[in-house]
């Protein structure tokens, strides 16, 4: 599928509330350090392009990480092969050959060290997982692992888009 | 207590969506065979209150309010109390609260299957002899059917009413011993005298395009509607911002409870909200923000859309003006959205519609990437839903000419825009995933079509016109009329695959520009396979010989 024609942005990130609680004055950590600009989707959430251009995106993740703290998830925006965005939702969505079981979705889930979030409404095969909670995890490492399990289809990350009208 | 219900024992439910052939159903005089489907329907008599429940899953619990109702009125099922709602939490109550059971019926009611409407099943079967038949024959067959003659039909004395008294022919064997007697020679026709639901609906579209709607015309919109206007049996899904579902040219086509175990599932849904949302059943426009007109910041792209589908007239056509309209809203304005939830979306679309129209492009998604491949895989039972893409609109000059995700994908039918001159319109995206290109703006006339309805609201939000627009266009507007082209084609033969209608629309298509842009297998990097021809499209499907309907149906 198109995740294979597509590339993690290196300088421009997602960034997320880990809880709806979690105050937006925790950004002003960035200030003088990144432009944050909020996005428009129904999930709360910023796109942040640090001043300094990070030379990969896991060092520019783990800059952000560590200024940010706990509060919040810090993921690399998507750019597909037309280089449109793709914004992370902070969630991993994986696809299975036949309908998945609820002991193949766990067993997943504790292999990589994530949360089963919840099937796919309108088809058995896809189901949406999220990192364990606590755990700090650079996303495209576990995508990246999850890619090479046989009983896995397909993983991507769950992402919201902007949609043009033609 | 009204005699005709059949025993318990005996009622053998049949899942309306498992879509299963069916062997019950009735000979129309002209021998048209209408499938009917059967309602798990059972109706449990308490002391003063019924109350209906569903012996399999609980598809049809509108359904069974209908069947109550006609029940109530028809089969004097005691009916003292206010109808209530067939929840088996409401069941175990009453019967706790009023006593025992008094009574426990079944129904037997049947939804015809294509057009959704409902029959119960009376007593009583009518039935029509042939002229020619003696009385000798005539009373051999009454006597044998076990069949007491009612009456008799005062205008066409050939035709009676005959009632099954002794309840020789309980439920379903009714249907069928009409069946039977429908095949012999000397009957003209049998039918079940069933209790039927009538919609009141409104009437079929009539009339011509105006010339404001020269793009029909352009098309041959007139012949085809000698042929066809669409069947309510076909629905057309439009994925967009929202769609005005009150609109006076859309409401009377808008497919009803789509998702019939969903009863909150109305006229659509919001994939952009999430389905715990209380407006996720509601697919109408809901962003608007000042200056009105401009599609930036406003739901206002998806009701002209429509109209271009599936627009009843007589102010606006769409090229399919009797199929019916599935409103899908996936979007807010220019708002971000939900990967997932436009993937939910498509899948919803593909479950209970056949054409699904797409006038916007994104960015390439492995969730939307599959989800069109289900569709076109799984949709329409296996027969593949037929899906229609914008090929997207040059907006700039600096802006790739490429045709846009998702009109690339292989599982849909790419679409650009040709003008009222039919030439290409400048704007219209290029590449070899177009397929077809329908007329729309960037001539010298735009499209008139439907618009927001509410006022203020709408590209033309003033005025005493402002329920439509007559500039939209884009290949935004060349996409919805090819999905209702693709409409049209259904209703004359439901069972093509969607690879027969991409087939039927590329050899109707009418080669338009320079013979020089069309390469040697009559493919242009511009044109498609060249500009769509309704009336030719329709006369092919027409003359083609029908398929063998595949043993699922």
């Amino acid at each position: 599928m198109s995740s294979s024609s597509e590339h993690i942005s290196p300088g421009l990130f997602v960034v997320r509330p880990v809880t709806p609680t979690t105050q937006a004055a925790g950004l002003s950590r960035l200030d003088g350090l990144a432009s944050v600009k909020p996005l428009s989707g129904r999930m709360p959430g910023w796109v942040v392009k640090l001043n300094t251009s990070p030379k990969t995106a896991r060092e520019g993740w783990r800059d952000l990480h560590c200024l940010l703290g706990p509060e919040f998830v810090v993921l690399p925006a998507i750019v597909d092969e037309a280089g449109r965005y793709r914004y992370p939702t902070g969630l991993l969505s994986l696809r299975f050959d036949n309908d998945a079981s609820e002991q193949k979705l766990q067993s997943v889930a504790s292999a990589y060290g994530l949360e089963f979030v919840g099937r796919a409404k309108f088809t058995k095969q896809q189901a949406l997982f999220k990192p364990a909670a606590g755990s700090d995890v650079f996303l495209p490492d576990v995508s990246g692992k999850i890619k090479d399990d046989e009983q896995v289809e397909a993983v991507w990350f769950d992402a919201e888009s902007a949609f043009t009208r033609a | 207590m009204n005699s005709i219900f059949a025993d318990p024992a005996e009622h053998t439910p049949m899942i309306v969506e498992t879509a299963v052939r069916s062997d019950v159903g009735m000979r129309m005089a002209t021998g048209e065979w209408i499938e009917l489907d059967r309602l798990p329907l059972s109706f449990e008599a308490l002391e003063g209150e019924t109350v209906a429940h569903l012996s399999g899953t609980a598809s049809a619990v509108m359904a069974a309010g209908r069947v109550m109702r006609a029940a109530q009125t028809f089969f004097e099922v005691p009916s003292r109390g206010a109808a209530k709602a067939p929840t088996a939490a409401r069941v175990k109550s009453a019967a706790k609260t009023l006593g025992n059971v008094l009574e426990r019926k079944i129904i037997t009611a049947y939804m015809d299957r294509e057009t959704q409407l409902m029959r119960i099943l009376y007593k009583e079967i009518v039935l029509r002899f042939n002229a020619q038949a003696s009385a000798k024959v005539r009373s051999a067959i009454l006597r044998d059917s076990g069949l007491t003659l009612r009456a008799r039909n005062l205008m066409i004395p050939d035709q009676m009413i005959l009632t099954d008294t002794g309840m020789r022919h309980p439920g379903e064997e009714l249907v069928r011993l009409a069946a039977r007697l429908s095949t012999l020679d000397e009957v003209a026709f049998a039918a079940p005298n069933f209790v039927s639901q009538f919609r009141r609906s409104a009437p079929v579209a009539m009339g011509a395009p105006s010339s404001k709607q020269w793009h029909l015309r352009l098309i041959g919109a007139g012949k085809a509607w000698q042929i066809t206007r669409g069947k309510r049996a076909i629905t057309i899904a439009v994925l967009d911002d929202g769609i005005d579902v009150e609109h006076p040219e859309l409401r009377g086509n808008i497919l009803r409870n789509a998702d019939p175990d969903e009863p909150r599932d109305v006229c659509g849904r919001d994939f952009y909200l999430l389905d715990e949302d209380v407006d996720h059943f509601n697919p109408r426009p809901k962003r608007f923000r000042s200056p009105f007109e401009q599609m930036s910041g406003n739901d206002i792209h998806g009701t002209c859309c429509a109209g271009v589908a599936v627009g009843r007239g007589p102010r606006a056509y769409g090229l399919a003006p009797n199929c019916r309209l599935l409103p899908v809203k996936i979007f807010h304005a220019n708002d971000l959205a939900s990967e997932s939830q436009v993937a939910d979306a498509i899948r919803y679309a593909a479950a209970f519609s056949d054409v699904i129209s797409c006038s916007w492009n994104c960015a390439k998604s492995p969730d939307i990437e599959f989800a069109l491949q289900d569709a076109r895989r799984l949709g329409r039972k296996g027969r593949g839903a037929i899906i229609v893409c914008a090929t997207g609109n040059i907006e700039s000059p600096h802006e790739s000419t490429r045709v846009t995700y998702p009109a690339s994908d292989p599982n849909v039918i790419a679409v650009g825009a040709s003008t009222d001159a039919d030439a290409l319109a400048d704007y219209s995206k290029r590449g070899p995933q177009v397929c077809v290109v329908a007329p729309s703006s960037g001539g010298g006339r735009n499209i008139f079509t439907t618009d927001v309805s509410t006022p203020g609201r709408g590209f033309n939000n003033s005025g005493p016109d402002s329920q439509f627009v007559n500039d939209f266009g884009g290949t935004s507007s060349a996409t919805p009329l090819v999905a209702g082209l693709c409409g049209l084609m259904l209703s004359l033969k439901p069972d093509m695959t969607a690879d027969d209608v991409r087939a039927a629309l590329i050899a109707s298509a009418k080669k338009i520009g320079p013979a020089s842009a069309y390469k040697a297998n009559g493919h242009s990097n511009k044109f498609g396979y060249g500009r769509i021809d309704a009336a030719k499209a329709v006369a092919q499907v027409k003359s083609s010989k029908a398929k063998k309907p595949k043993p699922d149906r």
